[in-house]
């Protein structure tokens, strides 16, 4: 599953129209946007308290696993030349309230231009005094990052920002932000895409095998410990080319559980430990 | 995340550079190295470098590069998991952290949990520490224990720089721990025979199997040749000793291999290990690493660390010096077992 947050639904309603996503009631009182299957977005809200608070709490109602992955999308002003216009990869967040830096990994090449952006609680205006060497200036990047760290290690977090002004927002209107993200989702897409395409996580065990090892443990007297070692015992084997079945035949185990005790259980165990280190 | 079909960034793609570190001459010298890199200031090398839940998996295909400036513990005393060949003065530097190669079995991987590499800029703090115990009494300095400079020397210059500063200092030993099989780097470096270039020797099965990336036991013994003829005395290092399926055979061939190659007479010593790895990395890296045979393997914990049995790395030992001895004196033969006797 990919998890998107954006701060205004302008921001994301390319993304929310090109992906079908239907609105759902999963968070009391913030829209949610979901397939049900792919992707789950979540209008935050603007401003740091609410991309921390909505943010936080959307992914805690969610089931987050190893192999999702936390879109960030919207708009910022630009502070430099360099970064007068287009769509960014951010790759570093400084908080403007705390000076606290947030950074995720840039592992993905997505031919995106790359820069950095300040977060602060209010809205900037050009000629504001902030600090230099940034390239754009949002309300929401660094507080979804700190909120969304919790979920996701620095590799699955991406954080994408179009430019809608240079510090002039009395000028921005939601016309001009949904325009610029239907110009920019061909490039979200293709992140999406290849993000997509990672790896999934995969177990050395078959569900087949966790149960047998579980009965196997019963039948052995095995205490939490040893379970734990016969689990591993078994995974190395696997990884070697060993079955489990190899190991019950070979050392008869069919013939010989239950064992009596867990005494005789150990005794066992040392011997499936030998077995599969030969 | 990682998947052959997902398009990385190139390695070192991307420097953090911490805020003091700019300016210094080494940080211009990697900068100029990789110009097209994204250049990123950071306040202290640890935002990147420490952040919780980084995936080495993942990180391995993009690495990133760090450089910084190292405020204290600049010179460490050796451990006593490692070989200090007979030094009472045993100390090691660390002027990078991490590896470019990616062995399976690396004890860094559980200490950093990350694939990024750190280079700290201030050489000649370094050097002030070596030459503050040097007053003290002479010292012996492993400067490839937490990375593996000789593949980094291209980029960084630090080798030349050590070996230079180890020459004009009489009092002072120092080691270069290596897999990297580049034989240029020999012929640029000013020859002493205080200056001991380690080459770290497995069979091409382990090799394939465990260090990933790392070069083939025969570009290996070409420039453990090559540093000889320049006139250095390398030290061979069997260690780790992995007690893989016929293993046996596999290091008789090896050690056959590179004896023939080589000659014992250019050969200052070698050291014999087998696989040991603390309590807390190995819990890390088999959460890291679950489909790592040579991590899973179930090896025995003893004092905190995990090896193979008493029994099986005794027999390795005697077995890798049996074997050494066909070709080299005993006296040159270092093992783990010797330093636990003294």
């Amino acid at each position: 599953m990919i998890y998107v947050t954006a701060a205004l639904y302008p921001e994301a309603s390319a993304l929310i129209r090109h992906f079908r996503l239907k609105k759902t009631e999963l968070l009391r009182g913030r829209d949610v946007f979901t397939d049900h299957e792919n992707m789950t977005l979540v209008l935050t809200g603007t401003g740091e308290l609410n991309a921390a608070s909505v943010t936080a709490a959307f992914l805690a109602k969610m089931n987050v696993s190893d192999d999702d992955v936390l879109l960030s999308i919207g708009s910022a002003a630009s502070l430099c030349e360099d970064s007068g216009s287009g769509l960014f990869i951010i790759n570093k967040m400084t908080d403007l309230n705390s000076g606290r830096s947030y950074y995720p990994d840039m592992l993905i090449h997505t031919g995106l231009k790359e820069t950095s952006v300040l977060t602060g609680s209010t809205v900037y205006r050009k000629g504001d005094n902030i600090p230099e060497g940034y390239g754009l200036y949002d309300m929401e990047s660094a507080a979804v990052y700190h909120a969304a760290k919790m979920f996701f290690p620095p590799h699955r977090m991406f954080f994408l920002r179009f430019v809608s002004d240079t510090g002039t927002p009395q000028a921005v209107t939601a016309s001009d932000l949904e325009r610029l993200s239907n110009e920019y989702l061909p490039a979200v897409i293709r992140l999406v895409e290849e993000v997509r395409k990672g790896k999934k996580t995969e177990s050395i065990l078959t569900k087949e095998d966790e149960e047998h090892i579980i009965q196997l443990a019963e039948q052995m007297k095995c205490t939490e410990f040893m379970k734990n070692e016969l689990h591993g015992y078994v995974s190395y084997a696997v990884l070697t080319g060993l079955s489990l079945k190899q190991i019950e035949e070979g050392l008869s185990l069919a013939e010989r559980l239950p064992a009596e005790n867990k005494e005789e259980g150990k005794k066992i165990l040392y011997e499936i430990r030998q077995f599969v280190i030969q | 995340m990682r998947s052959d079909s997902l398009s990385f960034n190139k390695q070192f793609s991307h420097i953090y550079i911490e805020e003091d570190a700019a300016g210094f001459p080494l940080t211009e010298r990697i900068c100029s190295f990789f110009p097209h890199a994204e250049k990123i200031f950071v306040q202290s090398y640890k935002e990147i470098f420490s952040r919780p839940r980084q995936s080495y998996s993942a990180q391995v295909s993009s690495r990133s590069l760090i450089l910084a400036v190292k405020k204290d513990g600049l010179i460490y005393e050796g451990s006593v998991m490692c070989h200090d060949f007979d030094q009472r003065w045993f100390y090691y530097c660390t002027n990078v952290l991490n590896c470019i190669y990616d062995c399976e079995y690396c004890w860094l991987k559980g200490m950093y949990g990350t694939a990024n590499l750190v280079i700290f800029v201030n050489t000649d703090d370094f050097l002030k520490e070596t030459e503050r115990l040097l007053k003290e009494h002479p010292v012996y300095l492993c400067l490839s224990y937490e990375n593996d400079l000789v593949p980094l020397e291209n980029m960084t210059g630090l080798l030349k720089e050590w070996a230079e500063f180890t020459v004009s200092h009489p009092n002072l030993l120092t080691e270069i721990r290596t897999k990297c099989a580049d034989r240029e780097i020999w012929k640029r470096m000013p020859v002493s025979d205080r200056v001991i270039p380690a080459f770290t020797l497995s069979p091409d099965t382990v090799i394939s199997a465990y260090e990933h990336g790392t070069p083939d036991l025969k570009k290996r013994i070409e420039a453990v040749n090559t540093a000889a003829e320049q006139g250095f005395h390398p030290r061979l290092c069997f260690d780790p000793v992995f007690a893989v399926k016929d293993w046996q055979k596999l290091y008789t061939e090896m050690i056959k291999e590179v004896m023939t190659n080589t000659g014992p007479e250019i050969i200052r010593d070698v050291s014999i290990g087998t696989f040991r790895l603390s309590r807390d990395y190995m819990k890390k890296m088999r959460r890291a690493f679950p489909f790592s045979a040579c991590v899973q393997y179930p090896y025995t914990l003893k004092n905190g660390y995990y090896g193979y049995d008493d029994e099986l790395r005794k027999t390795i030992t005697e077995f890798m010096t049996n074997e050494l001895m066909k070709y080299i004196s005993k006296d040159k033969i270092y093992t783990l077992e010797d330093d636990a006797n003294e």
